[in-house]
C-alpha cells in the first residue's frame, strides 16, 4: 500500500475511521470466506447443495424434521479430500423423513412425512439402515420446491457472484487499462482507433453480447463470466484514457521525455501509479455491476445452469412464489444481491474518499 | 490636513484577528493575532510569501473562507461605511451578501478563470449591477458601457457583447476591475491582480487601480508578494511573515528603512540589485543576523564575463520555424497555422549562459522544446555539438536525451507525487546505466542531494514533503544525474517567491562553477534573466529581436520593444 504516498499506518487508520468502507470491507470478508470455505458450512454438502427431498418442498424458514439415514448402495468412501472440500461430497445416505420412529424387533417401524398431517407407516429392517439411524435437522431459512435447503444454496451461491466480479473485473480492467493507457498517452490515429472500438463495443447490449459467446461457447457460468468482462472494460477504458490524458500534461511527463525514459516505463512507472485511485473506484463499482448482471443473466435463464446454485437463478426459480404462501424464497437471495452490491459500492466510495491524493 | 481626515475615516479596523485551519488531525493557525486599520482613500499592500497568510487574512474579511475548516478564536473585524458599522466576523449571511460587491469588491488573481466563460462580459457585469442596484435592464447596460469605458477597454459597445475567450488576459483583468467598481465599493481587496499578467500589461493595470482608487476615494488593500509593484502602487505596506505582521510603515520609509530582518532580506534578495554571478543574500541570513544592513554586501568590484572568444559553437540554430495548425478541416488537414517560433537563428557557445526573455504566448517556451527535440520543428536546423538534430538514429537521440537536460517551471507538477525522491533522481542513473549497482546508484543520489544543499535523511521522502524550493531543488539533482552539458531553464524561478527565488539562484550559479555547463535560462522576468546570464536574447512574437551582453542590453536597450519591457519592470524604488 506504499504505493500512496502515505505511510501503511496513516491508510489503516484512514480505513479505520471510514465507517461506510469498514462496513463494505466487513460485508465482502464475510462472503469470501463464507464462499472459500462454502461446504465447510453448509448443512447440505453435496455438490451443488442439490440434496432433493421432494416431501418437503417449500417449507418455511425455521422448518424442523426428522430423517431416517438410508445408505447409498454405491458409497465409496467416507473421508474427506481436497475435492470433497472444493466442490462437496456425493450424500452417503438416502433421507426419509418421518414424523415418527421406533424399534421393534429387527425393525424400524416409522411415519413417513408426506406433506403437513399426511404421513405413511412403513417398516424397515434395522441392519439396512446406518448407526445412528435417526437425525434431526433445521431448515434455517425454509427449503425450496425441490425440498432443497435454502441456507446452503444462498452459501454456494456466494461463489458464483464474487467469481463472477473477480473475473469480470479482472477482464475489464485488463483490456481497459491497456487499451486506455494507450489511446490516452499516444493519442492521434491510436487514440481514434481505441475510441471507435469503445464506441461499438459500447453499443452492444450485454444480453446479445451473451447470446453470441453463449452461440459459440455453449451455456454456462464461464461464458457468462467473459461475457460481462467484456462489455465491461470500455467503462475502464473510458475512464484510464480521461486520466491518462490529463495527467500527460503534467511536467514530470515531459521530464521522463526529456530524461530519455522509454514510453512504456513512462506509462508504467509515472502515469499508471497516479490513476490508480479512480480506477480502483470504478473496478469496486464494476464489480458491483458485474454481480446485478450476473443475477439479471442467470435469472433469463442465459447465465448459470442448474443445478449450480446461483442467486440469480434462485430468485428465477422461486418467484412464482412471492404473491403465494412462501415470498421469502425469492426475497432472501435478492436481500443477498443488495447487500454484497451494497457492499462493493461502499467500499468504492470509501477508496475514493480514501485515496484522495490531496486528502 | 490630508493626513488627519484619513486618519479618522477607518474603512476597516481588523483588531487582533486570529485565523485557524480546523482538520480531523491538527489545528493549524494561519494568522496570529493581526491588526491594521485601512482608511478611507489610501491603498494598503499586504506584502508576504505564499503561505504567509496573506490571502487568508483579506479572504476573511469577505468571510469568503468556508468554515470549517476555518475558524476564528479572537478577534473583529469592523468595517464602517456611510450608513453602517458592522463586525464582520459576526455578521449574518444575509448582512454579508449585501455587503460583498456592494460595499467591498474584490478583484482575483486570475482573470482567465474568474470570469464565467458561457457569458458575456457585459452580462456578467451589468447581473452584479442589477444585484445590488434594483435597476432596469436598460440602464444598467448604459452604466456597464460607461464602466468599461472607465477601465480603458477599448470600443466598449463592443466588448459587452464579447465572451471572456475572446479577450487578452490584460482585458479580462479589466473586466473585473469593472464588475468589482460597478457599485462604487467602499472598499476594493486585490489579491495578487497582476502576477499572472505580463509586465506591460501590468503597469497599465496598477495605474488604472490607482486612478480608480483616486476618483472615488475608495479604500483598496492590495496583496501581493512582489515588492517592486508595491513601491508602484502603496501608501503604507504590511510585511506579513508566518502569520504575523512584522513590520508596518509608509512606503517610503519601510523601503528606506526596514527593521525588520525579514523585511530587509525581502528588500536585499530582489536580483535587480546585483551584478551578474554575484551571491544573492537569502532570507536565513538576515534572520540570523549574519547581515545586519540591506544592501552592506554591494560588490566593490564588477565582475566581468568574457565568454572564450575561441569557444566553439556548442549549439546552433539556422532559421528555425515552428508552426501549430489553427484550424483543421474535416480530413484533418490544416488549414491556418500560427507561427510560435519565426525564422529564429543563433548560436550557443560552450560554458556561456544565454538567456532568452519575452512575454508569455512569445514562443520562448516553444523555442526551448525544439531544441529538446520535444516539439518538431517544421523549417530550418539546429546543430547540437555538429550533430544535425533531425538526421540522428533512435540510439543517438537517447545520448542526446543525457547530454541535455530541461528544468521546469512548477516545482508542484515535475515530480511524479507517488515516488520517493531519491528513487525519481536514481531513475536516470538506471535508464541510462550510469551506475552498476544498487548501492553505487544509491551513494550517486545522495551524492547529488548533497550538492543540491539537501541531505541523505531526504533519500526516502514523498514529493509532498517539501517545500517549492527544496521540490526545485530536487528537479535540478535529478537533471544533474545524467551529467548534461546542456541544460535548459525553463522559467525555472518564477513560481518561486523572492527569498527561495535567490537560494535556487544561487544554486545554480554554484553548479555551473562546479559541471561547467552550458544553459539556457528562459523567464518572462529581465530583471532574473539579466542576473544570470552572459548574454541575453529578447524575443517578441516568435522572433528575437535584439539580442546582447546581458549588462548591455539592460543599460542601453536598442529595440523598442525591449526598451518598452525594461520601462515596465517595477523597480522598487520609491521616488
Amino acid at each position: 500500500m506504499f504505493l500512496f504516498g502515505q505511510s501503511q499506518s496513516s491508510l489503516g487508520k484512514k480505513l479505520y475511521r471510514h465507517k461506510g468502507l469498514l462496513l463494505g470491507i466487513i460485508i465482502i470478508s464475510i462472503a469470501s470466506l463464507l464462499s472459500v470455505f462454502a461446504y465447510l458450512i453448509t448443512p447440505d454438502h453435496s455438490p451443488n447443495a442439490n440434496r432433493m427431498i421432494p416431501e418437503i418442498g417449500s417449507k418455511k424458514p425455521g422448518f424442523s424434521i426428522y430423517f431416517l439415514l438410508l445408505p447409498n448402495a454405491n458409497n465409496s468412501s467416507k473421508i474427506y479430500s481436497i475435492s470433497s472440500f472444493w466442490e462437496g461430497k456425493e450424500d452417503e445416505f438416502s433421507y426419509i423423513p418421518v414424523d415418527s420412529a421406533y424399534e421393534k424387533g429387527d425393525s424400524i417401524i416409522y411415519q413417513k412425512y408426506i406433506d403437513d398431517h399426511v404421513s405413511e407407516r412403513k417398516a424397515i429392517l434395522k441392519k439396512k439402515l446406518a448407526q445412528p439411524f435417526l437425525l434431526h435437522k433445521t431448515f434455517y431459512l425454509g427449503t425450496d420446491k425441490f425440498g432443497r435447503d435454502i441456507l446452503s444454496r444462498l452459501i454456494i451461491g456466494t461463489r458464483v457472484s464474487l467469481s463472477v466480479g473477480c473475473i469480470a473485473v479482472f477482464i475489464s480492467l485488463t483490456i481497459g487499462i491497456l487499451l486506455g493507457a494507450i489511446a490516452g498517452y499516444f493519442k492521434g490515429m491510436a487514440d481514434q482507433m481505441i475510441m471507435w472500438l469503445i464506441n461499438v463495443v459500447w453499443s452492444i447490449p450485454t444480453l446479445l453480447l451473451v447470446f453470441a459467446i453463449t452461440l459459440v461457447l455453449g451455456k454456462g457460468f464461464w461464458q457468462v463470466f467473459i461475457a460481462v468482462g467484456l462489455t465491461m472494460w470500455v467503462n475502464v477504458a473510458r475512464l484510464v484514457r480521461g486520466q491518462v490524458m490529463a495527467i500527460r500534461e503534467l511536467e514530470y511527463i515531459e521530464a521522463t521525455q526529456v530524461l530519455g525514459y522509454s514510453n512504456t516505463r513512462t506509462i508504467l512507472k509515472h502515469i499508471l501509479p497516479n490513476i490508480l485511485g479512480p480506477v480502483m473506484v470504478i473496478a469496486a463499482s464494476n464489480f458491483a455491476s458485474a454481480i446485478v448482471i450476473e443475477a439479471g443473466l442467470s435469472f433469463l435463464g442465459v447465465g448459470v445452469q442448474p443445478p449450480q446454485p446461483s442467486w440469480g437463478l434462485m430468485i428465477k426459480e422461486n418467484y412464482n412464489f412471492i404473491i403465494t404462501h412462501n415470498p421469502l424464497l425469492a426475497i432472501i437471495p435478492g436481500i443477498a444481491i443488495m447487500l454484497l452490491v451494497l457492499a462493493f459500492n461502499l467500499v468504492g466510495n470509501g477508496l475514493r474518499d480514501v485515496l484522495h491524493v490531496k486528502n | 490636513m490630508v493626513l488627519i481626515s484619513r486618519m479618522s475615516n477607518p474603512v476597516v479596523q481588523v483588531k487582533n484577528l486570529t485565523i485557524e485551519f480546523v482538520t480531523k488531525e491538527q489545528i493549524t493557525q494561519v494568522v496570529q493575532d493581526i491588526s491594521f486599520t485601512v482608511n478611507k482613500g489610501e491603498i494598503v499592500a499586504i506584502v508576504g510569501e505564499s503561505g504567509s497568510g496573506k490571502s487568508v487574512s483579506s479572504l476573511s474579511i469577505l468571510r469568503l473562507l468556508s468554515s470549517p475548516p476555518v475558524r476564528y478564536p479572537q478577534g473583529e473585524i469592523i468595517f464602517s461605511s456611510a450608513e453602517k458599522t458592522i463586525d464582520l466576523l459576526r455578521a449574518s449571511e444575509n448582512q454579508l451578501t449585501g455587503l460583498r460587491g456592494n460595499h467591498i469588491a474584490m478583484i482575483f488573481q486570475e482573470p482567465m478563470t474568474s470570469l464565467n466563460p458561457v457569458l458575456t462580459c457585459g452580462q456578467q457585469v451589468m447581473e452584479a449591477i442589477i444585484t445590488h442596484r434594483k435597476i432596469k435592464q436598460k440602464e444598467a447596460l448604459q452604466q456597464t458601457i460607461r464602466l468599461f469605458r472607465q477601465v480603458q477597454l477599448p470600443d466598449p459597445e463592443k466588448i459587452i457583447h464579447k465572451y471572456p475567450h475572446q479577450l487578452s488576459g490584460g482585458q479580462k483583468q479589466r473586466v473585473m476591475i469593472a464588475m468589482a467598481m460597478s457599485c462604487q465599493p467602499e472598499l476594493l481587496i486585490c489579491d495578487e491582480p497582476t502576477t499572472a499578467l505580463d509586465v506591460t500589461v501590468q503597469q497599465n493595470i496598477l495605474q488604472l487601480i490607482q486612478q480608480l482608487q483616486k476618483q472615488n476615494n475608495m479604500a483598496v488593500i492590495f496583496i501581493t508578494h512582489d515588492l517592486g509593484v508595491v513601491a508602484e502602487i502603496a501608501d503604507r505596506v504590511l510585511v506579513m511573515y508566518k502569520g504575523k505582521i512584522v513590520e508596518e510603515n509608509n512606503t517610503k520609509e519601510l523601503f528606506q528603512h526596514p527593521t525588520h530582518p525579514y523585511t530587509k532580506a525581502l528588500l536585499a534578495c530582489r536580483p535587480v540589485l546585483y551584478h551578474r554571478h554575484e551571491r544573492l543574500p537569502v532570507v536565513s541570513d538576515f534572520l540570523a543576523g549574519k547581515i545586519e544592513e540591506a544592501g552592506a554586501k554591494k560588490p566593490e568590484t564588477k565582475t566581468e564575463y568574457h565568454p572564450a572568444k575561441q569557444a566553439q559553437p556548442i549549439l546552433s540554430v539556422q532559421n528555425l520555424e515552428v508552426q501549430y495548425p489553427l484550424q483543421k478541416n474535416f480530413l484533418g488537414k490544416p488549414l491556418a497555422f500560427t507561427n510560435a517560433v519565426n525564422d529564429v537563428t543563433f548560436e550557443v557557445c560552450a560554458g556561456e549562459t544565454v538567456g532568452l526573455v519575452g512575454e508569455s504566448g512569445c514562443g520562448k517556451s516553444t523555442l526551448g522544446r525544439t531544441i529538446l527535440k520535444l516539439v518538431n520543428p517544421t523549417q530550418g536546423k539546429i546543430f547540437y555539438k555538429g550533430r544535425d538534430m533531425n538526421l540522428l538514429t533512435k540510439d543517438e537521440t537517447k545520448l542526446l536525451r543525457k547530454d541535455m537536460q530541461l528544468i521546469f517551471q512548477d516545482p508542484y507538477s515535475s515530480l511524479n507525487p507517488r515516488m520517493k525522491i531519491g528513487a525519481a533522481i536514481a531513475e536516470p542513473l538506471l535508464v541510462h546505466k550510469l551506475a552498476s549497482s544498487t548501492r553505487e546508484r544509491k551513494e550517486r543520489v545522495i551524492d547529488l542531494l548533497e550538492k543540491v544543499n539537501l541531505t541523505a535523511e531526504h533519500y526516502n521522502r514523498y514529493p509532498h514533503e517539501f517545500s517549492g524550493g527544496q521540490r526545485q531543488r530536487i528537479v535540478i539533482a535529478r537533471a544533474l544525474a545524467v551529467q548534461p552539458s546542456f541544460i535548459i531553464c525553463d522559467e525555472s524561478v518564477s513560481a518561486l517567491d523572492v527569498s527561495v527565488q535567490a537560494q535556487v539562484l544561487n544554486l545554480l550559479n554554484d553548479l555551473k562553477k562546479e559541471f561547467n555547463f552550458t544553459a539556457i535560462f528562459i523567464s518572462h522576468d529581465l530583471a532574473v534573466v539579466r542576473y544570470i546570464s552572459d548574454r541575453i536574447m529578447v524575443m517578441h512574437k516568435g522572433k528575437i529581436v535584439e539580442t546582447g551582453d546581458a549588462e548591455e542590453v539592460y543599460a542601453n536597450p536598442i529595440h523598442p520593444y525591449t526598451q518598452q519591457l525594461i520601462a515596465s519592470i517595477p523597480k522598487g524604488i520609491v521616488a
